[in-house]
């Protein structure tokens, strides 16, 4: 782990044209952000929002994914084949879901799986389907009548326990 | 307070300058979600105070920080001390938690690990988050005015301060003077 974050403050260092003793300071405060951080993740910092922990993802991180890879919205626009800015804006806003043409083009653009690019859209499909699926089992009240396939969902989604409380 | 604050939530800091503010969107330790300045040139609280709600309504973050006006090494002038002000009182308006951090125990903490000065700080943290290498100014000049992007990682040292504080174990955390105010 420090051989990485050696060659990883030393990289930066020499893009910011800073000197050794700079680097020292840099290493060091690379040293305390890891003592903070590490009793949350277990290990250094990931560059993709997947590890994140808040209570309610966003709808979406086009933005952050934006920023990141240095792009304007009309770059982005035009990656997506529209006309203007106005379209990725809408996106990154909220105020619009994109197709699924063109969430897949976002993938293509920024390298991140639509599931991590639509984060708070993803959460909210997996929890109602798993509502569905607690609907569908309390129907059909046991699981036997179901395809190995839909026992295998219906296992994914609903722990032991509460199988076994509708079983019952 | 508990551990958990900063493992689950969503936080907004700000830091106004002399003509707008810079901001960053933190969830966790880990994932930083949006940064930037926002410019403002007249009307500067009324239209500061309009865009940090346009960023609570966007992000709906659980914890707006803030710098402590009020604290020991704060240099802040009247209308900044205003739209501090004012900023809290939106974040109540949003049922948003607001916590003052002050900016003297920000610098006393990266100091103890070795960076003494703004740009030292700002380094640092352009190491952990590369995505704020482009937006890292120049060092300044005794000459020189301050950057307008420094904004953006004075906010960011803000943030990682109160995530720090409740890491270390709460040895700092008498000087966390939190405004919990949802009601």
């Amino acid at each position: 782990m420090s051989s990485g974050l050696s060659f990883h403050g030393s990289a930066l260092c020499r893009a910011l044209g800073l000197a050794a003793a700079a680097s020292v300071t840099v290493f060091e405060l690379t040293d305390f952000w890891n003592s903070l951080t590490m009793r949350f993740a277990g290990t250094r910092r990931p560059h993709l929002p997947n590890f994140s922990m808040s209570h309610h993802r966003l709808e979406n991180y086009l933005k952050t994914h934006r920023k990141r890879a240095r792009l304007s919205q009309r770059e982005v626009a035009w990656l997506l084949g529209s006309r203007d800015g106005t379209c990725p804006a809408r996106h990154e806003s909220f105020v619009r879901t994109p197709s699924l043409k063109t969430a897949l083009a976002y993938e293509a653009v920024y390298g991140v799986p639509v599931r991590e690019l639509f984060a708070g859209t993803y959460e909210r499909a997996e929890r109602e389907t798993a509502r569905r699926a607690r609907a569908f089992q309390r129907r059909e009240a046991t699981a036997e009548c179901c395809s190995p396939g839909m026992r295998d969902i219906l296992n994914r989604f609903i722990p032991e326990k509460s199988q076994e409380k509708l079983a019952v | 307070m508990t551990l958990d604050w900063t493992i689950h939530k969503r936080i907004l800091a700000i830091d106004p300058t002399h003509r707008g503010f810079g901001y960053v969107v933190l969830e966790g330790p880990q994932l930083l979600v949006d940064w930037g300045i926002r410019d403002v040139r007249s009307k500067k609280n009324a239209r500061s105070t309009e865009a940090v709600a346009g960023l609570l309504e966007l992000y709906q973050p659980e914890v707006l920080i803030v710098e402590d006006s009020t604290a020991r090494g704060s240099r802040r002038r009247e209308r900044v001390r205003q739209l501090i002000l004012e900023l809290g009182e939106l974040a109540r308006g949003h049922k948003v938690q607001v916590r003052r951090i002050s900016r003297l125990k920000v610098k006393q903490t990266f100091a103890s690990q070795g960076a003494t000065n703004k740009h030292q700080i700002a380094r640092a943290i352009a190491v952990q988050f590369p995505e704020l290498t482009s937006r890292l100014p120049p060092e300044r000049k005794p000459w020189m005015s301050e950057d307008t992007r420094m904004a953006i990682f004075d906010a960011m040292a803000m943030a990682i301060f109160s995530l720090g504080l409740v890491a270390a174990g709460g040895a700092l955390q008498g000087d966390f003077q939190p405004e919990d105010v949802p009601s």
